[in-house]
């Protein structure tokens, strides 16, 4: 027998699952009865071996599912953290953004009576209403775009007693805006620009 | 009976692999020789070799009951069949110790049998030796070990725990899982080492909180 075997540690994990190599079997117990320091390291690599054996068969006894956590992940340190920031920033966004500050709604005339840029508050629901003269009767095609070509919102818009009355429901938060009215057909009958806020 | 001698647990301790080495075939001869010849100090060392590596794996595999009187039964049996000239091959003391061991654990749970068949209708709760490896404290100590296993197992990917599945419950070889999973050897290694070192980690935080023996990796 060789001294200086000490048996490694898949030995000991095939061992400890009863797998082991009968060529291996014998030589590897008989080392461990005269060897404390690889009784050790045995019962360390027994413990991992049969615990991760019993928890896979059990798990596979209650169902195909039931080892499978789904939301494991969640309970990692790293992405609890991550989650917990989110949250955190969210919470602070909406407290310093303050719902109070955004009207619940609010009215815009256009065009502007004085000939300088309407101006509305922050709102969660605008109603605009365009008296000017246009040459078609409705329905009109409405969008609110950024001064960057994006569009917050569009919708359908109809003439009424004052005009064409136009209900953005849309959250409008500060900044310059432009709402162009299209016709039936699409063709772009007007542009306006308006702000929101002071 | 199970396969191998050691199938349950012992204390674990803190230990790391060394350079203990077995003494080499050489040193048996001439220890046998010595005892052969009556030398005292020849047994004492006999003893002290054997002993602990003797009772280790009477304990895991008979309990704690009457075990120095099975240690010593072993080391009579060992030392008498020198004495007498029946170990053939002085180089294989280690071997016939194994046997004499596995023969004592046989004889053991033998015995423990006939007298339960004969002793139950007086004595239901008798913790017998072929309890042993059901008694209460060895049920949670492996109830508490798949525990942490299960959290692991919570920690790591689909396919690592289907890799994990393959090698613990399934029995496939290392290579069968590289194989079918497209697996190099140093990649199924380091899975395997990782979920270790995890299990590790996680035995150690409970074993902190609950004063029961670190689980080493």
């Amino acid at each position: 027998m060789d001294p200086h075997f000490h048996g490694t540690t898949d030995q000991f994990e095939l061992y400890a699952l009863e797998r082991l190599a009968d060529s291996e079997f014998a030589r590897l117990e008989e080392h461990l009865i005269v060897c404390a320091t690889c009784r050790c390291r045995f019962d360390e690599v027994e413990a991992y071996a049969t615990g991760m054996r019993e928890a896979l068969v059990t798990d596979a006894e209650k169902g195909p599912d039931s080892g499978v956590d789904l939301l494991g992940w969640l309970r990692r340190p790293a992405v609890s953290m991550a989650l917990g920031l989110i949250v955190l920033i969210a919470a602070i966004s909406l407290v310093s953004r303050g719902p109070a500050k955004l009207a619940a709604n609010a009215a815009l005339d256009l065009p502007a009576s004085s000939g300088t840029k309407a101006v509305a508050p922050p709102t969660r629901e605008l109603d605009v209403t365009i008296n000017d003269a246009l040459r078609d009767s409705g329905p009109f095609r409405v969008e609110v775009v950024t001064p960057a070509g994006q569009t917050v919102w569009n919708g359908l818009a109809a003439l009424g007693p004052l005009g064409v009355e136009v209900k953005v429901q849309q959250r409008m938060t500060a900044g310059d805006y432009f709402l162009r009215v299209y016709s039936a057909s699409g063709e772009k009958l007007r542009e306006y620009g308006f702000r929101i806020g002071t | 009976m199970s396969t191998n001698l050691a199938t349950s647990r012992a204390t674990l301790a803190e230990t790391t692999p060394t350079a203990v080495t077995t003494p080499p075939a050489s040193d048996w001869v001439q220890l046998v020789s010595r005892i052969r010849d009556g030398e005292a100090a020849a047994m004492a060392e006999l003893y002290a070799i054997f002993a602990r590596g003797i009772r280790y794996f009477l304990l895991r595999n008979l309990g704690p009951t009457d075990l120095d009187d099975k240690v010593h039964d072993c080391f009579v049996i060992v030392t008498q069949a020198i004495q007498n000239g029946d170990l053939r091959e002085p180089e294989r003391l280690m071997g016939y110790v194994r046997t004499v061991v596995k023969r004592q654990i046989a004889a053991s749970i033998d015995v423990a049998v006939h007298q339960r068949h004969s002793r139950v209708d007086f004595e239901e709760s008798l913790l017998s030796i072929s309890d042993w490896r059901e008694n209460p404290e060895r049920k949670v100590i492996a109830k508490e070990r798949a525990e942490i296993a299960r959290k692991v197992l919570a920690s790591v990917s689909q396919r690592d725990r289907e890799i994990l599945n393959r090698f613990y419950v399934l029995e496939q070889s290392q290579e069968e899982i590289c194989t079918a999973m497209g697996l190099t050897y140093n990649q199924f290694r380091l899975l395997k080492s990782r979920a270790k070192a995890r299990f590790g980690e996680l035995g150690k935080r409970l074993s902190s909180g609950s004063g029961i023996n670190p689980i080493k990796t």
